[in-house]
């Protein structure tokens, strides 16, 4: 189980992340969603060891991980697909796998292999492609080499920064097809999107962000039943009225 | 024509100590972004262990492992102790600066080492192969400056094989590509980079092994050869590994032939003053382009004309 308690974190002094607890118990999908700035991504970064944390604590599977480098983590089973998929974009799409393989490979060579094949058969396109330099591949390509990097080595959690930022809404669904499919063989799973519509289907559990603070936690069920209502309040729809009403009056 | 090509074969052999010194900085500058400026005294220094062993009647072999093994130690040392501690509190510019200026000192220091050691006396030529030479027809070449070209085209395929055909090579690669998303993948980013540095310190030192039965090796020659180093990677481009080795050639002809041709005295100043214009010549057209000058009316008469 992953767990976050009273979570400060942020950039030198600017601190993003305010007293954030998180629990992700095994097996389980949560959904991070929250406005630009609310501290998503930074989440993630704590987590996965690309920043430290000022003070609160970050356990997984019982032990303490907050400040572990992120490559300790990644031995762990946390895995991170960050925002903008952050590929090698000079290496080929091979190279980009056996990056991401290659503890899997240090340790068994014969299972990397066969994690390898497991890859171009949930993603056939990368396999047609594997010769092929990363940054020349599409958007949504190049998602799916994001997300085949990680799985190759068999995290246990799976962290996803806004995996449909910029893609056509047939490959968002391929994604989300695949993240589905994730989701029921047990893995247990932290995806961040601005806004619930996608993400909604595969998680059992929404936590909104807002400024830094976790503002709800709440089952899918839950979630729905005030969605309308918490994306009003926390992702745009009533803030933007207030601030249109608010400018017409003063202007 | 055989002056000409005596002269093409002592600009390679000055070529291959640029490259060779030039990779090594691209090592290092490629992981931690931060040039080493202690590069040439790693190269003076692998020539004075490998002379000093050899002059003592230890097998060559072992003496050039030994200049080799210097180059490593020297390379992860200035890395461990000297870069990543700055290096670690983030890739801002003042560190990166900060760093730079550390590496200096890091020279200074070696070079004072070698003088407190050596003294400033030149370095007894240690040939490795011998000092005979190889005839074609009229053309004669020594063995000395074959064993530099060789040896340099034997490193530089050796780092390739390294960089392009093994796993350490592709997690440098990655590293040299984006150090933090390397990390991501659970590469260990500190490990990778501690070889990248010591990779480059072994290339060093086996460049100032190589040349120094040619050129006269002091304990400041250090300093000289980090400029001319440096100067081979800006021209070629820094963190583009094999962008030096071109540059180190051009360089190498340009000092060669203009001391042959023009005059002895001054084959540095227009080497350097070459180098000078290939460095600032592009930022001085940017800089006319945007003040609207006459430099852009040139380029677009023949666009108006046609």
């Amino acid at each position: 189980m992953l767990e976050l308690s009273g979570v400060v974190a942020g950039y030198g002094d600017q601190m993003v992340l305010q007293e954030v607890s998180v629990r992700v118990h095994p097996g389980e999908a949560v959904a991070v969603i929250g406005p630009n700035g609310a501290g998503k991504s930074t989440m993630l970064k704590t987590i996965s060891g690309m920043l430290r944390p000022q003070r609160g604590t970050v356990q997984w599977q019982g032990k303490g991980i907050g400040g572990n480098p992120p490559h300790r983590i990644v031995g762990r089973g946390i895995s991170h697909v960050q925002e903008g998929r952050a590929l090698f974009g000079n290496l080929t799409v091979q190279e980009n796998l056996r990056l991401g393989g290659h503890l899997t490979w240090r340790r068994d060579r014969g299972r990397y292999q066969q994690r390898l094949l497991d890859m171009f058969e949930l993603f056939p396109t990368l396999s047609e492609r594997r010769n092929q330099r990363a940054g020349t591949l599409s958007g949504g390509e190049q998602q799916m080499l994001a997300i085949a990097r990680v799985l190759i080595r068999e995290p246990e959690l799976l962290m996803l920064d806004e995996p449909s930022l910029g893609l056509a809404p047939i490959v968002i669904q391929r994604i989300y097809e695949v993240i589905g499919r994730l989701k029921a063989s047990g893995m247990s799973m932290v995806i961040v999107e601005p806004q619930p519509q996608h993400v909604l289907d595969v998680v059992d559990r929404v936590v909104v962000l807002d400024r830094g603070r976790v503002v709800e936690d709440a089952s899918r069920a839950d979630f729905a039943a005030q969605a309308e209502d918490l994306i009003n309040t926390y992702l745009g729809g009533r803030r933007r009225a207030a601030m249109a009403s608010s400018n017409g009056g003063t202007s | 024509m055989l002056t000409n090509l005596h002269l093409l074969v002592s600009s390679l052999v000055l070529a291959s100590s640029y490259a060779l010194v030039g990779i090594g900085y691209n090592l290092a500058y490629s992981t931690l972004r931060v040039i080493n400026f202690a590069q040439g005294q790693i190269y003076m220094l692998g020539a004075f262990i490998f002379a000093t062993l050899a002059g003592t009647g230890t097998p060559l072999v072992f003496a050039v492992l030994a200049g080799m093994c210097t180059g490593a130690l020297l390379g992860i040392i200035i890395e461990r102790f000297v870069i990543t501690p700055i290096m670690r509190q983030g890739f801002s510019h003042g560190n990166t600066q900060a760093a730079l200026l550390g590496t200096v000192a890091a020279g200074i220091v070696l070079t004072e080492v070698a003088n407190r050691a050596w003294g400033s006396k030149e370095l007894p030529a240690v040939a490795l192969f011998g000092s005979g030479a190889v005839h074609i027809g009229s053309f004669t070449v020594g063995i000395d400056s074959l064993t530099v070209i060789g040896g340099a085209v034997v490193c530089m395929v050796a780092v390739w094989a390294l960089l392009y055909r093994t796993s350490v090579g592709l997690q440098m690669r990655a590293v040299f590509a984006d150090p933090q998303v390397t990390q991501l993948q659970g590469i260990n980013f500190r490990t990778v980079t501690s070889i990248s540095f010591l990779v480059g310190g072994v290339i060093t030192a086996l460049a100032g092994i190589l040349v120094s039965p040619l050129t006269s090796v002091t304990t400041s020659s250090g300093l000289q050869l980090s400029i001319q180093g440096i100067l081979a990677t800006l021209v070629g481009g820094l963190g583009r590994m094999w962008g030096v080795v071109p540059a180190a050639i051009a360089i190498g002809l340009c000092q060669s032939f203009v001391s042959y041709y023009v005059t002895n005295q001054y084959a540095d100043l227009v080497t350097y003053a070459a180098i000078f214009v290939a460095l600032v010549a592009p930022h001085w057209i940017r800089a006319a382009r945007g003040r609207g000058s006459w430099l852009p009316t040139l380029r677009r008469q023949p666009a108006t004309a046609a």
